[in-house]
């Protein structure tokens, strides 16, 4: 496996090391390495992403990138060794997922989708989805600040689709 | 594991962003996540919150009642226009949580009827109304009880409403 390491630069500055082979789960970065040559000394600048942000994002591929890499390491492994290993990972990320607030979550997903990071969408996306699951439109507005921008016409329209009647 | 540190600097004293203004592609991943049947009802409620999100979750086809006319016969003259449609009518099972642990859970079996729009009180969006034979519609709370997809019966005449305790 090639250590080659790369850095990564902040829109607010702040510079990152990271292995070559963790950063290619970003699509984007894998093509700046295939078709730019990225130099060693100088960082790739990632403007659409802060410092804060930048650092999660870092901490998800570095995980998975060694978890790809056991995935070829150990070709024979049983059945139950690769389910042992599946909890692994989704235990961490659920904790992973955890650890952070609804902004971040946002702003990791912005950063995820601009990185092209398929996995971590996906990741973000169904923790947001869990925090839509059995809560009321009001109750969503209030977590996710959202203001209600409905016409009154509109509303008339939500009510009627809202009124389920069984008989 | 995560480091504290990033952890600390993840509260600071960020604005809440405006999750009305999410790219529309990444609100659609994340209504995917919602696709199954079970959730019905929770894109529903999605649907609700603003016009953005009311364009990215499409309404749920697993609680719409389609109707499907049936060729008619001029040797065979039918009595009623309305017999001659099938409908499919999708079931559900309601189990209301019942108020404290020891008592039994309430079930009741409802399939989605027509138009039959009724004036709801507010907050509409998480009421189903029920009608049960023999007793006054009432108004049932989505969010009190779970709801499971029975799936979709099909039928020639309008849905039937079942009330069984458990």
């Amino acid at each position: 496996m090639s250590s080659n390491m790369i850095m990564l630069k902040s829109s607010d500055g702040a510079s990152f090391e990271i292995e070559e082979a963790a950063a290619r789960k970003s699509k984007i970065i894998a093509n700046m390495i295939e078709v730019e040559c990225v130099d060693e000394d100088k960082a790739i600048p990632l403007q659409n992403v802060t410092g804060n942000i930048l650092a999660l994002v870092i901490e998800y591929c570095n995980k998975h990138i060694v978890d790809d890499d056991d995935d070829v390491a150990t070709e024979e492994a049983s059945e139950e060794e690769e389910e042992a290993k599946k909890k692994k990972v989704d235990d961490w990320e659920a904790e992973f997922m955890n650890s952070m607030s609804l902004e971040t979550m946002f702003e990791l997903l912005l950063a995820a989708n601009y990185l092209n990071i398929k996995s971590l969408i996906d990741l973000v996306c169904q923790t947001i989805a869990n925090n839509i699951k059995d809560k009321t439109p009001e109750e969503v507005r209030k977590i996710f600040s959202i203001e209600n921008d409905f016409t009154p016409e509109e509303e008339e329209e939500i009510r009627k689709e809202n009124a389920w009647a069984f008989g | 594991m995560s480091e504290p540190e990033t952890k600390n600097k993840n509260t600071s004293s960020l604005i809440m962003p405006d999750w009305s203004r999410l790219p529309e592609e990444l609100l659609h991943l994340i209504s995917k996540n919602l696709e199954d049947e079970d959730y019905c009802f929770d894109v529903v409620h999605a649907r609700s919150v603003c016009s953005s999100w009311r364009s990215a979750f499409p309404f749920p086809s697993s609680i719409i009642r389609t109707s499907y006319s049936l060729p008619k016969f001029d040797k065979f003259p039918l009595e009623s226009e309305g017999l001659c449609a099938v409908e499919k009518v999708p079931f559900f099972l309601f189990r209301l949580r019942a108020p404290s642990t020891d008592a039994a859970a309430e079930l009741l079996i409802g399939g989605i009827s027509g138009d039959d729009h009724m004036q709801l009180p507010s907050p509409i969006q998480c009421s189903v109304k029920i009608k049960i034979p023999g007793s006054a519609p009432s108004l049932m709370n989505t969010l009190d009880c779970q709801i499971l997809p029975l799936g979709i019966s099909t039928e020639l005449l309008v849905a039937i409403l079942e009330i069984t305790e458990a």
